[in-house]
């Protein structure tokens, strides 16, 4: 089970954006967020949020 | 958010809890689970029950009642029951076990910790009272018998989903902990575990403010997730050209500056010792620069300004203390004041009417003396007294013979010469009375003049100077004390309010410090920033670096997303908060019109004013705390919608009779989508309220009343609950002492045995 994130701040990132992808992304960040504490290592989490980056803003050739 | 319920808790042996208690909740919809009993009996223990299965550790009652020992009772027992441990053979295992059962929407947790004890031979010692103690020692934080040792500790989180016939134990629980992080996280655990210590507390600073709010809306994850992305991806990796390398360099430093880190990443500190409200505590430094340093800072000022407010209290204490005693000794010397002026006016008057009656006497002594050396004359020439010479004629007359021998006829010459004699007596008998007086004022009055004039003048005189002087010295006094109850408190006082200045005078210091640091900050990131765009420039110039420049640009926005996102939710969920925690309070108060104002500072910093304008958030009595921190729970659930269950212990311990009524008339129509289980003593749920003279006619009905009874109250308008209230009776054999509590399933029951056993209880089911 993955922490579920309150419905205000879910209401308030579709507000912020209405791109899906970045809904989703922000949710994503919040979720690892939830299950980190302060044994967690810099560089999980540096690797986590970059998978999570990879997941929805690939690097694609037009870029 | 789904609703998180609890179904059950299954203790068994876990302090003074002996065999197996197994407790069911009933939801919310079908009204409270109350856990009724007596002071001692484990009702904190029930808690710490719950708080150990789930989080390995107790936190709740270390302010108890002090035993005997010396030690709050629940810190004295063991975490496996005394009677449990007695009955266990040496060399075999006994357990402690609690089992909490929490559903999250369709799906069922178990979460089970429990501890295999070996029991080996217990160490004992002897108490004064002749009695065996079993000396307790601690093993890895567990309070255990000396003798004992911890085989194994387990802990596992079980789930059963919607139609499953039983608990499946997944690999993906294998880090346990991290699963009830997630359903319940232990740092808000004091917020659904609500003891009455916390809820005395929580207003005294505003860190537990802050935390309920952040941590409850999830706030703290918004601000978390920002911050890890700032710390560990918003600068790219070494590699791509010289230049690009020097600039990552730069910002870097700059990232260390604003993190107070040096270059091998670890924390830099300054030489500046930071706050120690103990003496004893360890030194510990400011961290060098940046964010750390304005939080150690805004921490130090949080705690001096919780010193400041103890320190007022002391202060006021002091004075009220020291003007109590005044005020005691002033009515003291009031009193015998009083009396002595009584005695010294008696006293003066006494003198006065010696001086009056005696005086003339001493003026007069000559002439007395003179007199009586006349009266001696007289006597000694048998001139007096006149009664011995009329005698002395009678009886010459009775024996017919006179002096001379001859016979004394009738007609005689020689008769009627002693006729005569007597005759001319006659009128002179005043003169007996003159020698009387003579014969006193000799014995009484010159032979003793000496102690004549003492006891009648010398004496009164001292006596008067003497009360005199103890009045004068008295009434100094009073004026003494008089002067003092108008600055009472003496040197304790002024030590304190040397302290006072002093944390005044570190306060401003501290000011003047963080204004500093938030200047540096600016700088060193605005210079960041500079360096920033060079690197970006730079990066796009080369080819190799597309994918990191795509990356800090994804990074970049979703910092400021995080940032837009916390900055919106703060400002409304604080304000939401604000506003629903003073219309609860109102809601639960039954005297509103106590405090005037209430508001929750962007800092968090909570001003509660009172009708002369003082805060008084940090100086709320027992009773305004609890009422204030039941309304602020409340609060902070709304705007969060996070549906977590209330565990809450003597909710209305430390309230009045009115604010008792209320608590019991509000609080079944409060949260009406929490979970709610009451720990309760006779004191607040089934004795009757008790009456206070401004409301003369508030009824005593009983809280346990107020809340399952259905219409109207005449008194305050307003409904009764109506509500269903599923009991269960910690009961506890006190013949055998502590350690032998279990939790049993009971109902509410009227009795009436005689006047003085009438009333409600619970009463275990038959």
């Amino acid at each position: 089970m993955v922490e579920e994130i309150s419905d205000p701040i879910k209401k308030k990132i579709k507000e912020l954006t209405s791109d899906e992808n970045e809904q989703k992304f922000l949710l994503g960040l919040l979720q690892k967020t939830a299950r980190y504490n302060k044994q967690t290592k810099p560089l999980v989490i540096k690797k986590e949020f970059a998978q999570l980056l990879d997941q929805y803003f690939p690097l694609k050739e037009e870029d | 958010m789904s609703e998180i319920k609890i179904i059950s808790v299954e203790i068994e042996n876990f302090r003074q809890y002996y065999g197996n208690s197994k407790i069911d909740f009933i939801s919310r919809d079908e009204g409270f689970t109350v856990i009724f009993g007596y002071n001692g009996e484990g009702k904190s223990n029930f808690l710490n029950a719950v708080n150990w299965c789930l989080y390995g550790d107790e936190i709740h009652g270390s302010g108890d009642t002090i035993t005997d020992a010396g030690h709050a009772e629940n810190k004295t027992l063991p975490v496996i029951n005394n009677n449990c441990i007695a009955e266990t053979k040496d060399g075999t295992v006994a357990n402690v076990k609690v089992d909490v059962w929490l559903q999250i929407g369709t799906t069922v947790y178990s979460i089970v910790r429990t501890l295999k004890i070996l029991k080996h031979r217990i160490e004992t010692r002897k108490l004064s009272s002749g009695r065996d103690e079993a000396i307790m020692v601690d093993v890895d934080g567990v309070r255990v018998p000396k003798g004992c040792e911890i085989l194994e500790t387990k802990f596992s989180v079980l789930e059963k989903k919607e139609g499953a016939s039983d608990f499946s134990d997944t690999i993906r629980f294998s880090a346990p902990e991290n699963m009830v992080k997630e359903i319940l996280p232990n740092d808000l655990s004091e917020y659904f575990l609500l003891d009455g210590e916390f809820m005395e507390k929580l207003w005294k600073s505003n860190k537990p403010i802050r935390d309920g709010i952040e941590r409850i809306s999830q706030l703290h994850l918004i601000s978390g997730a920002s911050k890890h992305i700032q710390a560990n991806l918003m600068i790219p990796g070494k590699g791509y050209s010289k230049d690009t390398n020097d600039l990552t360099d730069k910002m870097r430093a700059f990232d260390r500056k604003i993190t107070s880190k040096d270059e091998s990443g670890n924390e830099s500190f300054s030489d500046e010792e930071r706050y120690k409200v103990d003496p004893e505590e360890d030194t510990v430094n400011y961290h060098s620069t940046g964010e750390p340093r304005i939080q150690d800072i805004d921490d130090d000022i949080n705690r001096i300004n919780k010193r400041l407010i103890d320190l007022s209290d002391e202060i006021r204490r002091l004075n009220l203390s020291g003007q109590e005693k005044l005020k005691e000794q002033k009515a003291e010397l009031e009193k015998k004041c009083e009396e002595f002026e009584t005695k010294y006016k008696d006293a003066n008057k006494t003198f006065l009417f010696n001086l009056t009656k005696y005086g003339p006497q001493l003026i007069l002594k000559n002439a007395i003396k003179e007199g009586l050396e006349l009266i001696e004359e007289e006597i000694a020439i048998g001139g007096l007294p006149v009664k011995y010479k009329r005698l002395f004629a009678d009886s010459l007359l009775d024996s017919k013979t006179c002096v001379c021998h001859e016979s004394l006829e009738p007609g005689d010459e020689r008769t009627k010469h002693v006729e005569k004699f007597k005759e001319g007596l006659i009128g002179k008998e005043e003169l007996d009375d003159v020698a009387l007086l003579g014969d006193e004022a000799k014995r009484f009055f010159l032979d003793k003049y000496d102690e004549y004039c003492l006891d009648r003048f010398g004496t009164p005189r001292k006596n008067v100077s003497k009360l005199k002087k103890e009045y004068d010295e008295l009434d100094q006094k009073l004026a003494g004390v008089l002067t003092k109850i108008s600055s009472a408190g003496g040197e304790e006082g002024e030590t304190l309010i040397q302290e006072q200045r002093d944390l005044q005078e570190e306060i401003k210091k501290l000011n003047e410090w963080k204004t500093d640091t938030i200047i540096e900050i600016k700088d060193a990131k605005r210079q960041r920033g500079d360096v920033k765009r060079q690197l970006q420039k730079a990066l796009k110039l080369n080819d190799k670096a597309k994918k990191a420049v795509h990356e800090l640009k994804i990074w970049d926005r979703t910092v400021i997303l995080l940032e837009k996102l916390l900055d919106s939710l703060k400002e409304s969920v604080r304000v939401n908060v604000q506003e629903k925690t003073w219309e609860n309070y109102h809601n639960l108060l039954a005297n509103p019109s106590e405090f005037e104002e209430f508001s929750i500072e962007p800092d968090y910093t909570v001003h509660l004013i009172d009708k002369f304008g003082n805060n008084k958030a940090g100086n709320l009595s027992a009773g305004q705390s609890l009422l204030m921190t039941i309304a602020f729970v409340a609060a902070i659930r709304e705007p969060t919608g996070y549906k977590f269950p209330l565990i809450v212990d003597s909710p209305s311990g430390k309230i009045d009779g009115p604010n008792s009524h209320n608590i019991g008339m509000r609080l079944p129509y409060f949260l009406p989508d929490a979970q709610l289980t009451l720990l309760v003593t006779n004191k607040e749920y089934t004795d009757f309220i008790s009456p206070v003279p401004e409301i003369p006619d508030l009824p005593n009905t009983p809280v346990c009343k107020l809340f399952d009874s259905d219409g109207t109250c005449e008194h305050c308008k307003k409904s009764f609950g109506n509500l269903k209230m599923q009991h269960w009776k910690i009961v506890k054999d006190r013949t055998e002492g502590t350690g032998n509590s279990e939790i049993k399933p009971a109902k509410l029951e009227y009795i009436d045995k005689d006047e003085s056993h009438r009333g409600w209880t619970v009463i275990v089911n038959e």
